[in-house]
């Protein structure tokens, strides 16, 4: 919601805004650039992309259960390796993340068909 | 739903009666065993399967808050009509994938770490094959621990002994990086079983599917084909604003058509090939010479275009139009902050 405010409010600063090449002088142009505008550096636009990239694809790997003689190290590992997999083939870790769910699902159905009204709960 | 995600993610482990480790449960073995009666069925419910996840709603709220920020920044700079430069527009089509991924694993437990135990009923001997070699295996690593078995065939002293200094180096420096690399990705749209010698857990890449049918019928694969398409489709976004030279501006576009338009060409091939049997489509699908020509060049292109759109935003950085260097005073927009 605050994100569709955020929307609308910005494209009527877009409209209000000189488009480039309009007619302005340069010096009224940079008087408006001074008023609206700050100045950011190519190394804070990288450091954002980088950091949006990192903690999302973090968040969004979901790694299987490790073995019980696996150290910390290599389940740390493990994610990271999926994290950089999920730069190179996004599609195809997708492609792995939607069979898990579509497997996850069947058995779900399959197995509440089976046992009753809860899947695990009665079952003796 | 997410008992399913957790049998599939390696969450049950097979023990023995005397509550040894056996091996890790994957769902076929889980039902046979279930069928002959030989299992406990495990009692852990859904909230407790839930407790084991590790995500935290801090860090899930931190990452919320950056790609929020992020994409208001990037709709913010279109509109007020500031150059939105090609790392950004990048960095917004993985963010999408990441959400779609973790849409997907929605209901799958997160960083889980210990297995939950499921026992069998008698110590005696079983129907199924899988607990009896899995029964000896535990019994070897008891009698032995220390010798590990390693598979001989991987090591670099049998290559060399089979096939030459020469070629075993070449193998080595060459084909092992690739397979290590670039295997993976195949175990991720392939079925792959729980190998022999690590039955204590599921591969990395695991997920059961049905092999017996044609990729065309499994939904992941229309999954795959609709997320490459809105993949290509985010990279439209920088269509009108300027490049440094003509031939990156091309390459940006040919590369952003080829992958947003790829999958939508197949599925009108399959379409048409399909719907209408067109005759002449049939021929090229029958003939396998062509087909797989076909399908490797499309493979080949769609690589090709991939690391186009991946390497050329970072090399675009190099002249980036100036008003790509500004960015909005946010206190002149809240005048009553």
């Amino acid at each position: 919601m605050l994100f569709l405010i955020l929307l609308i409010y910005f494209s009527n600063i877009g409209l209000a805004l000189p488009s480039g090449s309009s007619g302005n002088s340069p010096s009224t142009q940079h008087q408006l650039d001074e008023k609206y505008f700050d100045d950011r550096t190519l190394w804070s636009i990288v450091w954002s992309c980088f950091v949006t990239l990192f903690t999302c694809s973090w968040v969004a790997v979901h790694p299987n259960v490790p073995s019980v003689k696996d150290s910390g190290a290599r389940i740390l590992g493990r994610r990271l390796a999926t994290m950089g997999y999920m730069l190179l083939a996004p599609e195809l870790v997708i492609a792995w993340a939607a069979n898990q769910y579509f497997s996850a699902k069947e058995i779900a159905t399959k197995y509440r068909g089976m046992k009753s009204t809860d899947f695990y709960k009665v079952h003796d | 739903m997410i008992h399913g995600f957790f049998i599939i993610m390696g969450g049950f482990a097979l023990h023995d009666a005397d509550k040894s480790f056996l091996r890790v449960l994957d769902e076929r073995t889980f039902e046979e065993l279930d069928i002959a009666k030989e299992i406990e069925w495990p009692t852990i419910t859904e909230n407790e399967i839930q407790d084991r996840s590790k995500a935290d709603i801090f860090s899930k709220g931190i990452v919320l808050l950056q790609t929020t920020w992020f994409i208001i920044q990037c709709v913010s700079r279109f509109t007020a009509k500031l150059a939105v430069t090609e790392l950004e527009v990048v960095t917004l089509a993985f963010a999408l994938l990441n959400a779609i991924t973790y849409w997907l694993w929605w209901d799958k437990p997160s960083d889980v770490r210990r297995s939950v135990p499921v026992y069998l009923k008698t110590l005696g001997l079983s129907s199924n094959s899988k607990v009896s070699k899995a029964r000896q295996q535990r019994d070897a690593g008891r009698s032995s621990p220390s010798s590990v078995v390693t598979s001989h065939k991987d090591s670099f002293s049998h290559r060399r002994d089979k096939h030459g200094h020469i070629l075993a180096i070449l193998y080595t420096i060459l084909w092992v990086p690739i397979k290590l690399i670039f295997g993976p990705l195949y175990i991720m749209i392939d079925q792959e079983e729980i190998p022999d010698d690590d039955l204590t857990r599921v591969p990395t890449f695991y997920s059961p599917i049905e092999k017996k049918q044609l990729p065309v019928f499994i939904p992941s694969t229309w999954t795959m084909i609709c997320v490459i398409a809105l993949f290509g489709a985010i990279h439209f976004i920088p269509w009108p604003s300027p490049f440094p030279t003509a031939a990156e501006k091309w390459l940006w576009r040919v590369s952003t058509i080829l992958i947003a338009g790829g999958p939508l060409f197949l599925l009108l091939l399959i379409a048409m090939a399909d719907w209408f049997s067109n005759p002449f489509l049939a021929v090229i699908f029958q003939n396998p010479v062509i087909s797989i020509i076909f399908i490797l060049l499309l493979i080949a292109t769609y690589i090709f275009s991939r690391i186009i759109l991946l390497v050329l935003p970072v090399i675009l950085l190099r002249s980036l139009p100036p008003s790509a260097f500004l960015k909005l005073k946010w206190s002149e927009f809240f005048p009553h902050l």
